[in-house]
């Protein structure tokens, strides 16, 4: 059979070199930023968050999807971060914090020819949060609401069960309340929302393919005058990474999520980062075991890591700067005490101060914490299990977990490295199940009270570090409306996690995107709004 | 052969129950729903009233027995994830998408497998030979993410010739259909490749030479419908691993299939969509293996009396 001729093939050689030019020609051409032309539409590809029109169903850092069509309350200045006039023209709160009144803006249009916005739409907004499918990040918060009551068509009062002190963070763009049409729903119900709902933004929702994409429209009018530069916008969810890089390598988005080992890639092809303007996700090294309540069974004595010294030692083994450098690209500033930034009440600069002495690095110090504690060599043995997991748009932790393992290996602590999932180790902290563990998290911003309430209070169903002091000064707290002695109390606490070396707080770090600076010219965003990547219809195409 | 038929039949429908039991462990073994779906600041107030919700707090035999029951009339629930969508209908919404890339990575498979494997057979020993043997090797060897990538870098971010990802005209199922069917372009290659190889051999196949009909008659006519029997069971069987298969293109390449639900589903912990997809892949899977154990008892009687 050998050399049956088959006249119509080609030759093989002819065939192979055919492939060889087009595989020779396709990895050497280097892409240019697409997009000579400015685009009508702007393609945001995102590492995907949970998509529903149902604000009501889905956490904080999801709000990506509403923020360009269903407004809130309150705005968070891109620029400032304060709390700004938006739905809400001008507003109080009484003296102890239990009624805020909010004065709403006239002339307000919905979307879809629904009619003018009033305080019915607050009050059918603020109803969505209590439906029993509800899953708000601040769904707690919005139970403590004992009523809320309409003045007249522009004025609303919300009455609260305690002294609430975060409400303008709660209806602002950086919480969770979005104001949608009372009068849609009336007439079209749950069905018609899920399908268009609408809102009060300069951009009105277009449609949604269910876990692919959501698209927007530029709104003819907007009360205040907001005209966006690209008349559609579309979130992409792309789940992997090197899709969502060749998407704006290819120019089919113009703005993506990136990890920070891609962003280089993308940068070399003349990509540009973008930065929010303030800091708004931290990274700590949470250690399991720290339940210092009196009388609780989970407590165990025998975890290293309850003796102070182990604490401190595991912090001053890690040399931070090295660590930002090589897994964050150096991108990032320290975290002092886990959750507190420079503009979250409490924050003490004398943390600052005394940061490098009580947790910079010094291997020689670690040793001898170890030793005074009784570990190491001449003493016990300790052992750390470090959990390591990733999330969408959240890839370092693994990384983490092995520069600390390395960090801990040289002052005598072995280590192990488990990869599970975030579901498996939040229910191991829930459970307080984690005696032998300790797992770098990155989370994201909230008020200092927040934050306290959600990690360091025994009753909550996150068990991080628990003490009874933390949790007799949050009641006093909670309790407290006073500006100057709730910036005391909330540093008493910020104090307390500083001395006892309660973590291993790492690092804060600003939201960054990569975009086409051929389309993107400027953008001003301030990353702590709900939803991080926020304010499209500030993105300006750059200058002719 | 009816009794084969309904034993069979019988036995697809026990190992669709097993499936079941499967399925419905391993959601909820992988972890609590709860502890993917709320968000930190969630109170033990939240669990209690979200595992009311959605029946979490019955009993698990409980649980597994309104999710087989609803089951049965197609009824797998609300998506936990996507609110206001049904589980089935979301896994209906995107078949369509699979179906097709499935169909297309099939095609390719077999145009150009077939001419390939034909090709190696009939110049055995030589360079087309040798350059089969290394398509077979690098599709079985290549990792399905890993050259859907480098297809995406190569002709779509490099050249431009095709979409990146997501779904659309013909030229965005390129890629990932390519992707989807390298390795079975591999095994059916080699197999038709083998086949032929034993027809070509055979006494009857002189024989059409000796009788003076055309080369090009004698392999693509005569051979390859003798050698086609080995190869179109497997088609069979591809076409259903293709469909069940295709997770890691769809995601690579943003295809709104099944596969993509499918991912997105077990990282939200979405019991009731993992369950409807694993449920609808097992179905197609099972009754792709019924067709082809019909289909040889159709072709080969003494099956049917074992």
């Amino acid at each position: 059979m050998r050399g049956t001729r088959l006249p119509w093939f080609p030759s093989l050689r002819l065939v192979s070199l055919a492939l060889a030019v087009v595989l020779a020609w396709g990895l050497a051409t280097t892409p240019a930023p697409a997009a000579a032309q400015l685009p009508q539409k702007l393609v945001f590809a995102s590492a995907g968050f949970e998509d529903s029109n149902r604000f009501w169903t889905v956490a904080r850092p999801d709000h990506l999807q509403y923020d360009p069509f269903l407004e809130t309350l309150l705005e968070v200045d891109p620029k400032t971060g304060e709390y700004t006039p938006r739905l809400a023209e001008k507003w109080s709160a009484s003296p102890d914090y239990k009624e805020w009144t909010f004065h709403l803006r006239k002339g307000v249009q919905f979307h879809f020819g629904y009619g003018p916005f009033t305080a019915k739409d607050v009050v059918h907004s603020y109803s969505l949060t209590q439906r029993p499918e509800a899953k708000m990040t601040l769904g707690p918060f919005w139970r403590s609401v004992d009523e809320v009551k309409v003045i007249n068509d522009h004025q609303i009062v919300f009455r609260m069960k305690r002294p609430a002190t975060t409400l303008d963070y709660a209806v602002s763009r950086a919480g969770d309340l979005r104001i949608v049409s009372k009068a849609q729903w009336d007439k079209e119900g749950l069905e018609g929302f899920d399908k268009r709902p609408a809102g009060t933004g300069s951009y009105q929702y277009a449609g949604r393919k269910q876990g692919i994409s959501i698209t927007f429209e530029r709104a003819d009018k907007h009360w205040a005058g907001e005209k966006p530069a690209f008349k559609e916008l579309e979130f992409r969810i792309v789940r992997e990474e090197a899709t969502r890089l060749a998407l704006l390598l290819s120019g089919e988005a113009h703005i993506a999520d990136m990890p920070r080992e891609l962003q280089k890639d993308a940068i070399a092809k003349g990509m540009k980062l973008y930065f929010s303007s303030f800091p708004v996700d931290w990274i700590t090294v949470y250690l399991g075991g720290q339940y210092h309540m009196p009388g609780d069974k989970a407590f165990r004595a025998d975890v290293p890591w309850t003796n102070k010294k182990v604490r401190q030692a595991m912090n001053v083994a890690i040399n931070r700067q090295e660590l930002l450098k090589t897994v964050f690209a150096g991108k990032g500033s320290l975290t002092y005490v886990t959750g507190w930034s420079e503009k979250s009440e409490g924050f003490n600069p004398e943390w600052v101060k005394k940061f490098p002495a009580m947790y910079g690095y010094n291997p020689g110090k670690a040793k001898q914490l170890l030793k005074e504690a009784g570990y190491g060599p001449g003493g016990k043995p300790i052992k750390v299990k470090i959990l390591a997991f990733t999330e969408p748009g959240e890839s370092e932790g693994p990384q983490v977990a092995e520069a600390l393992g390395i960090y801990y290996k040289e002052v005598g602590i072995d280590s192990e490295i488990e990869v599970l999932d975030w579901a498996k180790v939040r229910s191991m902290f829930r459970g307080k199940a984690m005696h032998c563990c300790i797992w770098p998290n990155i989370i994201s911003w909230r008020p200092s009270e927040e934050w306290i309430r959600t990690a360091y209070f025994s009753k909550s169903p996150n068990h991080f570090y628990e003490h009874e002091y933390v949790d007799k000064t949050y009641e006093l707290l909670s309790k407290t409306v006073n500006k100057a002695e709730r910036q005391r109390i909330a540093q008493a606490i910020g104090d307390h996690l500083f001395e006892e070396f309660a973590d291993i707080p790492l690092f804060w770090f600003r939201n960054e995107v990569v975009a086409n600076p051929k389309v993107v010219g400027t953008w001003a965003y301030p990353g702590m709004a709900a939803g991080r990547s926020t304010h499209f219809h500030l993105v300006r195409p750059p200058a002719k | 052969m009816q009794r084969y038929i309904a034993r069979r039949a019988l036995q697809s429908l026990l190992a669709l129950w097993v499936m079941s039991l499967i399925v419905f462990a391993m959601a909820r073994l992988s972890g609590n729903a709860l502890d993917m779906m709320l968000p930190m600041e969630a109170t033990q107030e939240d669990y209690d009233r979200l595992s009311k919700y959605w029946g979490l707090d019955q009993p698990m035999h409980v649980q597994y027995g309104i999710f087989v029951s609803r089951a049965l009339r197609g009824d797998f629930g609300m998506s936990w994830k996507w609110p206001g969508y049904s589980a089935m209908g979301l896994v209906m919404d995107r078949l369509p998408a699979t179906l097709q890339l499935a169909g297309f990575a099939l095609a390719i498979s077999v145009v150009i497998a077939l001419p390939i494997g034909v090709l190696s057979a009939v110049k055995k020993g030589t360079a087309w030979d040798t350059s089969g043997k290394i398509i077979a090797l690098l599709g079985q060897s290549l990792p399905g993410f890993w050259l859907g990538i480098v297809l995406m870098w190569v002709f779509a971010v490099n050249l431009g010739w095709f979409p990146t990802s997501g779904r659309g005209g013909l030229q965005y199922m390129i890629l990932p259909a390519i992707t989807l069917g390298w390795f079975q372009v591999a095994a059916l290659m080699r197999l038709v490749r083998s086949s032929m190889l034993d027809v070509l051999d055979s006494e009857f196949v002189k024989l059409t030479r000796v009788k003076g009909l055309a080369e090009w008659k004698v392999v693509w006519k005569h051979c390859l419908r003798n050698a086609a029997i080995a190869p179109l069971t497997f088609f069979a069987i591809i076409a259903g691993v293709l469909m069940t298969g295709s997770v890691v293109t769809e995601t690579v390449f943003s295809w709104p299939g099944t596969g993509l639900l499918a991912i997105d589903a077990v990282r939200a912990r979405d019991y009731q969509v993992v369950q409807a997809v694993v449920i609808v892949f097992a179905t197609i899977f099972i009754l792709t293996n019924l067709l082809v154990d019909i289909l040889y008892a159709y072709l080969d009687p003494r099956i049917r009396y074992r």
